[in-house]
Parts: structure tokens; sequence; C-alpha cells
């Protein structure tokens, strides 16, 4: 009969065990949440998208007719009133088409793996800089957490797979040190880690709140009833659009009249 | 809220950085406009109904609760999915002092903050309203967004993307004065003539407008497309117009294109044409006359010996009073309803009875001039609220139904017509009120103080403890009479509301 001699964990030792998997359970609590944030933005983002591409354009149309009408109205009429107003409508129009062809349209629609949000939850749980050891530790973890939340929103799989190696590799992520300063930074990781659940919840009912949400919303709800709510609200705006060129045509139609 | 440092990683260029001010972030609530309206248009809307409780007033659903809790001075129907409130109290009356007033949202939440200063609220049209500042007014959007700064002395609300804006005039008036009016789009811009009097509302597609020169009709370009040749001029009805112009003063009928669809010879004529006819007075004869002119009747004498009274326009029938020889009822095709036999002594149908007199006796007709009620009284005043005061001989008077039998307790009709299917009643001897159908049989037994028409499948009453409540078309009482006062049911135009779970 074999006896094995087995050491005797110290209290501080037992301690640390203990914290080291309460510090498991909120990373894996941590990683989720960031998951649910990074799907909801990225949901957001593709449908911002897509309202751009849809009705986005048409609007910008709509307002360089307006732009066009105000500028033809001021050279009819000129007063210091109406220049203003066509200066004022014109920078609108040039609002309107930079926010419609800028980088927020190009979003395309977000269908994320299951291998996909697998890597992400991981790289979460692995790469949060809550869970730093010191300060050249988190700023490494915060680049690194950045590009993890591009890579998944671009559903670039084998970026974020290479992310969480080059950590794997890097020398911070190597641990050694003694139990108590070990304990106290787990301590000091779990109630950063908590801090920022609460955070993320926060981002999260803020996010839900949004205008793009609540407009996502009112499709998704419109959807159910068997509407095209993009469809109609882009055949309202054709409508203003071939309204706005009448009114244009007969300014133009007046202004020749009149020489 | 800025994000806390370590978390910036996750909201670079976050859609959460976006403000409404930002090209991106407005574009995103515009489309956020446009969704609600498209919805409010298309989808069907929540009734709920404004209450006051404990001096306070609120809006609840059909049964469901609080849409709004009741902690306003005074709120406004829902118009365009937006409800006008006010913490002050308020009651409105001509020269009622300006109060602050807010917008409350579909949901009943405050949407808007009240800010805006007015004797009388201005509802929401077509994601605008009219707002004042400093006797100047301008429009809100319904994030409370300024979309026209105030600048006029006049404004109407927008409808198809169109309002009429007036300036100048004098800032003292107690009464709405301006020089002249414009029209303006939905960015405040003028456009068309700006030298309008008076312009009316639109009707299919042209306005009555108003220059110097004279009255004629403009389009949504704000430019006349038929000519202000005329003195008067009525709105757009099918497509024909009545106006009133040339020497000296006559009436005529013209069409969208401004041509003269009836010459301009009547001394009167009707604004418009009901079931293809119109009443009209030519070279002092009155006649009934189809759309090309046609006379369908013609007085056999001029006028004053024989006029043609107006016409009870729900029953299409109109009296033809002469001041010798017996008068008589036509309908709107000049059908004369009524034999040599009978004389028509009541310009007026009421209740779809005409009183007419043979020998010296009265009785009555209905819409088709048969006789339902037998020239037997020797007295009989015209209907009101379903009943005739008639007096058959010495010894018996009373009061008749629409059939001729004598009542000994009526049922007094509060209406000549129904809604939702019910008509009111109240009850001569239980001086209470009720609802009959269509065939005259009770279906709410009268119990109530006071009642009002049915508005979207409820009615509101008055209950014995002097509070307002709502029944429905069983006369149960989905609403407990609770409220100090309550006005009728209207739709909020907006989309899935949610309410609290108790009144």
């Amino acid at each position: 009969m074999s006896r094995e001699i087995v050491r005797k964990l110290t209290p501080e030792e037992e301690e640390l065990l203990r914290k080291r998997e309460e510090l498991a359970g909120v990373r894996g609590a941590l990683a989720e949440r960031e998951l649910e944030l990074a799907d909801l933005r990225a949901q957001l983002k593709s449908f911002e998208g897509r309202y751009l591409r849809q009705v986005g354009v048409l609007y910008a149309e709509l307002d360089d007719w307006e732009a066009k009408i105000a500028e033809l109205e001021a050279s009819l009429r000129p007063s210091a009133t109406a220049s203003q107003q066509a200066q004022e409508t014109r920078k609108r129009a040039d609002e309107t088409h930079e926010a419609t062809h800028g980088e927020a349209s190009k979003a395309r629609d977000f269908q994320p793996s299951a291998d996909l949000r697998s890597l992400f939850r991981e790289a979460a749980k692995r790469l949060h800089p809550d869970f730093a050891k010191d300060e050249a530790d988190r700023l490494l973890r915060t680049r690194l957490m950045a590009q993890a939340n591009a890579a998944y929103s671009q559903g670039d799989a084998e970026a974020l797979q290479h992310i969480l190696d080059e950590f794997g590799n890097s020398p911070e992520s190597v641990q050694g040190e003694g139990v108590g300063a070990e304990l106290i930074r787990i301590i000091r990781q779990i109630h950063q880690a908590k801090t920022n659940i609460e955070a993320i919840e926060q981002k999260l009912t803020a996010l839900r709140t949004s205008e793009i949400a609540l407009l996502r919303q009112d499709v998704e709800a419109a959807q159910v009833q068997g509407r095209d709510l993009f469809a109609e609200i882009a055949a309202t705006t054709r409508e203003q659009i071939a309204q706005a060129k009448r009114q244009y045509e007969v300014l133009k139609r007046g202004a020749e009249h009149h020489g | 809220m800025a994000d806390k440092p370590e978390l910036q990683h996750l909201s670079q260029n976050s859609i959460l950085s976006r403000v409404p001010s930002d090209a991106g972030g407005s574009l995103i609530v515009r489309g956020r406009q446009a969704a609600s309206e498209a919805l409010a248009r298309r989808t069907e809307s929540v009734c709920v109904a404004a209450v006051k409780l404990n001096g306070k007033w609120g809006f609840i659903g059909k049964d469901a609760g609080f849409l709004a809790e009741p902690l306003y001075g005074y709120v406004e129907d829902y118009s365009d999915g937006m409800a006008a409130f006010t913490l002050e109290p308020y009651e409105y009356t001509l020269g009622q002092d300006a109060v602050c007033w807010g917008y409350l949202d579909s949901n009943g939440k405050v949407a808007i903050h009240p800010s805006f200063s007015s004797g009388s609220p201005s509802g929401f049209r077509e994601g605008l309203a009219q707002v004042w500042f400093n006797g100047l007014a301008g429009f809100i959007r319904k994030d409370g967004s300024t979309a026209i700064s105030p600048r006029f002395s006049y404004a109407t609300d927008f409808e198809n993307g169109i309002a009429v804006a007036g300036t100048g005039g004098d800032p003292d008036s107690a009464f709405c004065s301006y020089d002249r009016l414009a029209l303006i789009d939905r960015n405040g811009r003028t456009f068309g003539r700006s030298d309008f009097e008076i312009v009316y509302d639109f009707s299919e597609g042209l306005a009555v407008a108003q220059v110097s020169d004279g009255v004629g009709y403009i389009d949504c370009s704000g430019e006349f497309v038929i000519a202000p040749a005329f003195i008067e001029a009525e709105e757009m009805c099918g497509g024909f117009a009545r106006v009133r112009g040339g020497a000296p003063y006559n009436c005529g009928m013209v069409g969208r294109d401004g041509a003269y669809i009836l010459d301009p010879i009547y001394g009167y004529l009707e604004p418009t044409f009901v079931d293809g006819s119109t009443r009209a007075s030519l070279e002092g004869f009155d006649l009934v006359i189809g759309r090309n002119g046609e006379a369908l009747f013609k007085c056999p004498r001029p006028k004053p010996d024989d006029q043609i009274d107006e016409f009870a326009w729900r029953y299409g029938v109109a009296n033809v009073r002469r001041t010798s020889g017996k008068s008589f009822y036509i309908n709107r095709q000049g059908k004369r309803l009524t034999d040599g036999t009978l004389d028509a002594r009541n310009n007026r149908f009421r209740w779809g009875r005409g009183l007419v007199e043979r020998s010296g006796r009265f009785g009555f007709v209905d819409a088709a001039g048969q006789l339902v009620i037998d020239t037997k009284f020797m007295e009989a005043g015209e209907f009101h609220e379903g009943y005739a005061h008639v007096r058959l001989n010495s010894h018996k008077e009373g009061i008749i139904d629409r059939w001729g039998d004598f009542v000994s307790d009526p049922k007094f009709l509060r209406d000549e017509e129904t809604h939702d299917g019910l008509i009111r009643f109240r009850s001569y001897s239980a001086k209470k009120e009720g609802f009959l159908d269509d065939a005259g049989c009770v279906v709410i037994e009268p119990r109530f103080k006071d009642a009002r028409r049915f508005v979207h499948g409820l009615a509101r009453i008055k209950g014995l403890n002097g509070k307002y409540g709502f029944i429905d078309g069983q006369g149960k009482i989905v609403v407990r009479a609770q409220f100090e006062d309550a006005r009728d049911f209207h739709l909020t135009a907006g989309p899935n509301p949610r309410f609290s779970k108790h009144y």
C-alpha cells in the first residue's frame, strides 16, 4: 500500500485557489458581456450601413435638390437672409452626402459563426485589460482587445486567432509571483472585472435605446407585419425628391421667363 | 457620460458616440421620424382618452390603464403621435393668457419639456408643430429641435409639406395680423407669389387665394393656375368649384382648368353638386339644375311667390314654399314628392319627417313623400329629438313618435344619426340616458346621468356620483366613473404604446 505525502496548503494558498476559481467565473461572465456588446454593436453597424445605402442616399439627393432650390432662390431674389439660407442648406446637403457615402455605409451584413463567437469569447477572457498585472500589460491588452473587437466585427476568425497566438507568446503572459502578491492582484482583478461588467450593462442599455437601435426596432416590428419600412420611407422620399425637382423647374422657368 | 479611459477600446467609432447634431446622427433621427410617420400612417393606432383626476389630466387606454399618469394641468388630444400638455391649470377661452406647452410622445412620456408659450396648444402635423417665441411663429420637430426658426407673424399647420405664413402686421394686435402671405416649405423657405392677402386650405390640389386683383386658385407651386379674376371662390369639390364674378356678380361653376362648367349667370348657386344636382336661382326663378345646367325643376312663379328652401341635406328633400297656393316637397332630382292635396307647411325636414296639412288637419310625410302620419291633428310642431308635440282635439294633446303613436314615456333621441350602430336617448320618466339600436329597441337601459355618443366603440357616461367613465356597446362599464372630466376616445397614431397596469 503506497502512501502519498501531500503538502498541506497554507491558508493563503487555499484562499488563492478560491479566488482563482472566482476570477475564472468573473472572466467568463465578462467575456459573455463583451461578446454581447460586440454583437449588438456589429449588428447595429450593419443595420446602419443598410439604412444609409437604402434610405440615406435618397436623403442626400433630396438635400441636394433643396440646396439647389435655395441657391436658385438666392440668385433670383438676392438678400442676406436668402444667401444665408442657401449656405445653410448647402452645408446640410454636403454633410448628408458625406455621412451617406462615408465609412458607415460600407458595413455589410453581420452573421458571426459559432467558431468566431467562441474565439472572441476566448479572446475576451484572456486579453481583457482588467486582468493586466501591471501598466505595461494593460497597454498591450488594450491594444490587442481593440484589434480583437475589429477582427470580430469584420468576421475575421484568422486575425482573431493570430491575436490570441501573439498574446500567448508574449512574455507578459507568463505568470510568476509570490502567493501574497498574486492574491492581491486577483482580488483587484475580480473587483475591476465586476465594475466593468456593470459598465458594459450600462453601455448595452444605452445602445439598446439609441436612435439607431430604436429605428431597427421599428423596422423589425414592421417586418413582423409583413412591411418593409425602408422601402416605404424610400418611396416617400422619392416623392419628395420629385416634388423638389418640380419646384426647382418652376423656379428655373420663372427665372428664364423674367430674363 | 464619458467612458472611463480603460473602456475606450470598446467604444472607438461607436454608434453611441453619435449625437443628433452630427450629420450621421441627424440622418438616423430623420429616419426614425420617417419610420414613426410611416408606422402611424399604416399601423392600427391605439385608442386613448384624456381624463382628469384629482385636478390633473392624463391619458387612459380602453382597458389597459394609464398611458400617461394624471400629472398635467391640461392635455390636448393626440395629433400625429404627439399630445401637447401644460403643467399649469388651463382652460381654453378666447384671450387665454399664454402658458408653457410641452409634448408627450405616443407612449405618454414627456418628449419635449414645456418651453413654448402660447394661449392655445398647437398639435403636430406631418412631424412639425407650430410654436411661438416673442410673438413670432416657428416650427419644431418631434425631438424638440427647431425646424423653422420663429420669424412669421402668422402661420398655418403643414399639409402635404406646405404651410401658409405671413410676415409684418401689427405685433401688438390681439388678433392675427400680417401684411402679406406666402407658401413655405418644411425648411421655412417661401416660394411662389408672396403677395397673398388670404390663402384658404388646399382642396383637391388647389387652394383659393386672394390678391389685390381678385380671387383665384393656386397650386402647390404657390402660383395661380386659375387667374384671380373672381370676387368670391369656393374650394374645389369633386373637380368643381362655385365662383362669383363678372357683372353683376353672378355665380357659376369652374372646373380644375378654370373653364366654366356652369356659366356665371346664376343669382344664387349652392356650392356643391349632391347626387348630380344643385339648387340655383336664375333670372328671378328658383330651380334645381343638373351638372350641365339643365333644369330638373323650375318654380312656376318667380321669387318671392315661389321659392325653394334650403335642402334638408341628410334626407335630400327641399320645400317649395309658395306665398299663394299649396307648398310642396321635392327631392334632389326635382321630383315633386307631395300631391296637390297636401300643403307642405314646414320648411325643414327634421328626423325624416316633414309637416303637411290637408283640410286644416296636420300630418307628416317621410323623405319619399309618403304620408306616414295621417293628417288628423288640429295642431302639430316639427319633430325634435325624435318626437313631435301635437294636439288631436280639444281634449287630447301629447307627444307622438315618428310613427304617429302617442307615447306616455318618450325616449327623447339626442342625435339624428346612430354612432357605432347606437343612438342616445333620454328617458322622460327616468330622467336618465341610455341607447337604442337602429330598430328603436333599447340596448342599454337609461341609467346614466349623462351619456355621449359612441366613439371607437366606447361612450362616455356620467355616473350618479357625478364622475365620468366609459361603457361599451353592451352597456358594460369598461372604465369606472371616477374621473372629474373626460373626453372621447381618439387614436394616438402611435405604434405599440405601453400602458401602466391600473387606472
